[in-house]
């Protein structure tokens, strides 16, 4: 099966975004977005799981007894999570203090198994590991196109840096339902944008 | 047979796994520990507004700390004490945790000499909401409570309460604006181990202070 890896990274970016297409790994979007700081964090953490866990889980691809996929899936991914959360506390320690619980949670969020199991599961090991890659920037612009409206409009600054201007922070953009608006936003948005380019191309091909 | 060659797989996948994050652990452990140490030791420093560099290399810091910082021992729990340059006391530092909104909250606070007034808070670790509850690690809201005597106190046994600060000269300190829980916990932490501190101030006096040994 070979899957040009231009496709993949369309596919994984936007065709078939973890977030706006495939609706996964919400809970970290809601939860790590009101800082852009913590969120690039988040995503680099994400993107690296992603790739290297499809990279591996599609190495053993035709070793792995298929009733055990999701066990031995789910065993390289928390090796992943677990290596990556010693490296940001032995160098990054005041991210690692920040993030808290979240990146011990990457484990656990759906893009990751959700990838391996539907691509890196019968793909060979480099178009997994493009997959990894674009499933990963795919989740990471949203989530960061969410913290830069969230941390812009609800403390007046992006990573920290104060905005050149003065007004009334809105403290809800901070909290959960902020995540949750904006969540909703985007995602018609991108779907908005998709609907119009098909329109546009079914129209072109009359 | 098949079932062999399934045991087989995954107690090789398990071991390699296990290898490899058993041994990143093991490289980075020092690193870790001594991260950890360090925070602990600036956080010290800082409750005892005793100087120093941000970028102090951690070597440097733990000589300052053995220097300015006493040890002792209370109830199991560790209690330090703060010396000025001329090794005299500046005051007494106790450890408060207890349930934050999203986990435990854990610092210092640290009292005059006279164990009646409060000198500083600071804190080691907590999950509050970051931009909300987290902020009670700014400067502003730390610095509310310094100077509060304990006589001062809202009602028996309350002696802070954060919500709104008012002018009737008891220890009313502002709250932070969208994180009501984080205070309401942060406030039922300080006053229960504020009490159990005053319950226990005879014993305080009389503990013996030694030099930190640090392993």
């Amino acid at each position: 099966m070979g899957v040009s890896p231009k496709k993949i990274a369309l596919d994984g970016i936007w065709n078939n975004n973890p977030i706006f297409r495939q609706v996964l790994g919400i809970c970290s979007t809601l939860a790590v977005t009101n800082l852009v700081t913590n969120t690039l964090v988040m995503c680099i953490g994400l993107i690296y799981t992603q790739a290297m866990s499809s990279l591996t889980a599609s190495s053993l691809r035709t070793i792995t007894p298929y009733r055990l996929r999701i066990i031995s899936s789910t065993l390289i991914i928390a090796a992943y999570v677990i290596v990556l959360h010693n490296v940001l506390q032995a160098y990054f320690p005041e991210i690692s203090t920040q993030l808290g619980p979240y990146v011990g949670l990457i484990i656990t969020n759906c893009i990751i198994l959700g990838r391996v199991e539907a691509f890196a599961g019968n793909n060979p090991p480099i178009p997994s590991f493009l997959d990894g890659l674009a499933s990963g920037v795919g989740y990471s612009f949203i989530l960061l196109a969410i913290a830069v409206v969230r941390e812009g409009l609800g403390f007046g600054t992006i990573m920290g840096y104060q905005l050149p201007f003065e007004f009334t922070h809105w403290t809800i953009m901070v909290m959960a339902p902020g995540a949750f608006f904006m969540l909703g936003i985007i995602t018609w948005l991108c779907r908005w944008l998709d609907a119009r380019a098909e329109a546009a191309a079914a129209a072109s091909k009359k | 047979m098949r079932l062999f060659k399934e045991l087989l797989f995954i107690f090789l996948v398990s071991l390699f796994f296990a290898g490899l994050t058993v041994s990143v652990n093991q490289a980075l452990s020092g690193r870790i520990l001594l991260n950890e140490q360090t925070r602990n030791t600036k956080k010290l420093l800082q409750v005892f507004k005793i100087p120093y560099a941000e970028n102090a290399s951690p070597e440097s810091l733990r000589q300052l700390e053995a220097k300015r910082i006493d040890e002792g021992r209370l109830d199991g729990t560790t209690v330090y004490r703060g010396l000025d340059e001329k090794g005299e006391p500046l005051g007494y530092a106790i450890p408060i945790s207890g349930k934050g909104f999203w986990g435990r909250i854990h610092g210092f606070l640290s009292l005059d000499n006279d164990l009646k007034a409060i000198k500083g808070i600071v804190f080691t670790s907590h999950n509050e909401t970051p931009g909300l509850g987290a902020r009670i690690e700014e400067q502003w809201f730390r610095a509310q409570f310094e100077g509060l005597q304990l006589a001062n106190a809202v009602r028996p046994g309350k002696y802070v309460e954060i919500s709104k600060s008012d002018d009737s000269g008891k220890n009313k300190l502002d709250a932070i604006t969208g994180a009501t829980m984080t205070s309401i916990a942060l406030e039922k932490i300080v006053n229960d181990d504020l009490k159990s501190f005053v319950a226990n101030q005879d014993k305080f006096r009389r503990i013996e202070w030694e030099s930190p040994q640090r392993k």
